[in-house]
């Protein structure tokens, strides 16, 4: 998602001035200058700056223009619904790995990436099921990782090879 | 006796297994184009949580030295550099592939990468202990200084413009920022989250940063690949010894500038292969056969670019101050094995650094059958589904993150350095400001605030010490210089 360079200097502009009145409350240390606050000020006025010379840089030379204000490089609607499926893959994880267990939402998620990818069920099944197990022999198995078992709790120790 | 110590910590068989296997893992993803040599790393590190120091950074620091040439294979085959790295001369061997001397062009380029890269290697082993004796001497002020070289350098060397390489910095510096300050212990940016409190997690957001970026991207559009030129493994080496014979000074000439430039704070591989390419042909008796497919281009830049890899590590391991991302990863995995960078590691523990820097000469010697063998299999390694390869990444991605923190939070961090990795690269900030201010953000401050302690809050000690004074002058010019030419020729 390319912004024109106008907008993103805005951006940092107005994040540097939040962050320089971030940086404002806290505390002030007794007797001493350059308290917390001090680095904070610095990064938010530098920011505040640089996002400044964004847009003057895009205002008198015209840098950085993009034409409707944003644009997409990317294949369309399927390029954005591209970005979704990956997305929408590490937030179905954080949701459900604990509860159903790594060893199930697994391979329905390299099923789901592989599938929209290439259009190969029979590939997105066996990459489901052997890539699994390979990411669970090396983080569980090999390094100790404690992933989530969930459901499979019972089977944890027929499970374990 | 130091060394034989070290020797007999790297023949362990769990060591060496990491370094075999992590030759092969550099190589394969140095080949594939649009993965970086970071991004190989980037996925590597919460594995290397799990391993005692040398296996984790000898594996790091072979993989590093794999991927950088791997990079040069798709570059002749495809005419996309698989790292930035081997975008100097890329086109070159692209020529000369298309002419049917593809075993040529990558025969010399992987025996110049691989005297290369053990120049860089024999440049650290001898300079790293040297420059760390001096720097004993260094105290805050010098330490404060060199940070902010790194800094500075880092958004002097991107490839963008000035104004979108500090907001990089200062993204980073933020990130770094999130949670205690190092000195009174007070809660930043944590927002009442005591998720923050520990501050932002290094390893989930170098791989959001690098790999989560690299996945979304594929998803906006996945990457078309170009026919792969042909290429018979047979004559591989034919010829191309008596190339390297003619071009050994060219070569030699190469490694040293890669291993000087690749030691410069800011400035890194891609850099010096530039300079190396742009060098050889100022010197090179054919000048005009430049552009057009010559080894006599490729060897030097090639050479260069891998001995900047030891050049780099140079700072890393002398001052803690990073050269490029890669080495700011580096140094991240440094300190997370509790081996702080500084002149001190030399003198605690000399038998683990050492170890690591043979594992790196060693690397750069085993590359050229393991390099051999990435050509041979080149063609096996991009008949690989894209779509797959990028559901593996995802999934490993996922479970590095949780794994190293255990927490599921660390996976929303991930996600949302991802984001803002595939924001920033889209809208041409660079990556590298941004882990080099994560990294060097902290050492920054307490320098500066112990330093001001010192002094009693006078700012003329910055500038008094003599070697303080230096960084801060070459610190300061490397500001001002570039602005200052760039108004005269507006003036002109």
């Amino acid at each position: 998602m390319k912004l024109d360079d106008l907008l993103n200097g805005v951006v940092f502009l107005v994040l540097g001035c939040a962050i320089v009145g971030y940086a404002q409350t806290l505390p002030v240390m007794p007797q001493i200058e350059y308290g917390p606050g001090f680095l904070p000020s610095i990064v938010g006025v530098g920011m505040a700056l640089a996002g400044l010379a964004l847009i003057v840089a895009r205002l008198w030379r015209n840098i950085g223009a993009v034409e409707g204000w944003m644009a997409f490089n990317g294949n369309g609607a399927r390029g954005v619904l591209g970005i979704g499926v990956f997305l929408s893959a590490i937030v179905f994880y954080t949701l459900t790995a604990n509860t159903l267990g790594f060893l199930i939402v697994a391979p329905i998620l390299l099923f789901g990436i592989v599938y929209w990818f290439e259009r190969r069920w029979k590939l997105a099944l066996g990459v489901g099921v052997v890539g699994t197990l390979l990411l669970h022999t090396f983080f569980y198995q090999i390094m100790k990782a404690p992933l989530p078992w969930g459901l499979l709790i019972d089977y944890s120790g027929a499970l374990t090879w | 006796m130091v060394v034989f110590e070290s020797l007999a910590l790297l023949m362990e068989p769990k060591t060496l297994g990491v370094i075999l296997g992590c030759a092969a893992y550099g190589l394969i993803v140095g080949a594939i184009p649009g993965f970086t040599a970071t991004m190989a790393v980037a996925l590597l590190v919460p594995m290397t949580y799990f391993l005692d120091p040398v296996p984790a950074l000898a594996g790091i620091v072979t993989l590093a030295a794999m991927a950088i040439f791997a990079g040069d294979i798709p570059g002749a085959l495809l005419r996309m550099p698989g790292t930035p790295a081997s975008a100097a001369y890329a086109n070159e061997s692209y020529q000369m592939a298309k002419r049917g001397e593809a075993e040529t062009a990558l025969g010399v380029g992987l025996l110049a990468s691989a005297f290369g890269g053990v120049f860089g290697a024999l440049m650290l082993i001898f300079a790293a202990p040297f420059l760390a004796e001096i720097s004993l001497s260094f105290s805050s002020f010098e330490y404060f200084w060199l940070a902010c070289l790194g800094l500075v350098a880092a958004i002097a060397a991107s490839n963008s413009t000035p104004a979108k390489g500090a907001i990089s910095l200062f993204i980073g510096l933020t990130i770094g920022m999130v949670g205690l300050d190092p000195v009174m212990g007070q809660q930043r940016f944590t927002f009442g989250n005591i998720n923050l409190v520990g501050g932002l997690a290094f390893i989930p957001v170098l791989i959001g940063l690098f790999a989560v970026s690299e996945a979304f991207r594929f998803g906006a559009k996945p990457v078309a690949r170009p026919e792969i030129l042909p290429i018979s493994p047979k004559s591989l080496f034919t010829g191309v010894f008596s190339h390297v014979r003619r071009l050994k000074w060219p070569i030699l000439r190469g490694s040293g500038i890669g291993s000087i430039v690749g030691a410069i704070p800011g400035a890194g591989a891609d850099i010096a292969a530039y300079i190396s390419y742009a060098v050889a042909r100022r010197f090179s008796p054919k000048k005009d056969a430049f552009g057009t497919g010559t080894v006599d281009g490729i060897a030097p830049a090639t050479a260069a670019n891998n001995a900047a890899v030891g050049g780099a590590l140079i700072p890393a391991t002398v001052f803690g101050i990073p050269g490029d991302s890669l080495t700011a990863v580096i140094i991240g995995v440094l300190y997370m094995k509790g081996l702080n960078p500084g002149p001190t590691v030399f003198l605690m523990q000399p038998t683990l650094l050492y170890a690591i820097f043979i594992a790196f000469l060693i690397a750069n010697i085993v590359m050229v059958p393991f390099g051999f063998g990435a050509i041979v299999l080149f063609r096996r390694i991009l008949s690989a589904p894209p779509g797959v390869v990028m559901a593996l990444v995802t999934l490993a991605c996922i479970v590095g993150a949780f794994a190293v923190e255990n927490t599921t939070f660390a996976i929303f961090v991930m996600l949302a350095a991802g984001l803002l990795g595939f924001y920033l690269e889209e809208n041409e900030f660079p990556l590298a400001p941004v882990i080099l201010g994560i990294v060097l953000g902290p050492i920054l401050e307490s320098t500066f605030l112990a330093s001001l302690a010192k002094s009693q809050g006078s700012f003329v000690e910055f500038f008094s010490r003599p070697i303080a004074g230096s960084l801060g002058a070459i610190t300061i010019a490397t500001i001002l210089v570039p602005l200052l030419y760039a108004l005269l020729i507006r003036r002109k």
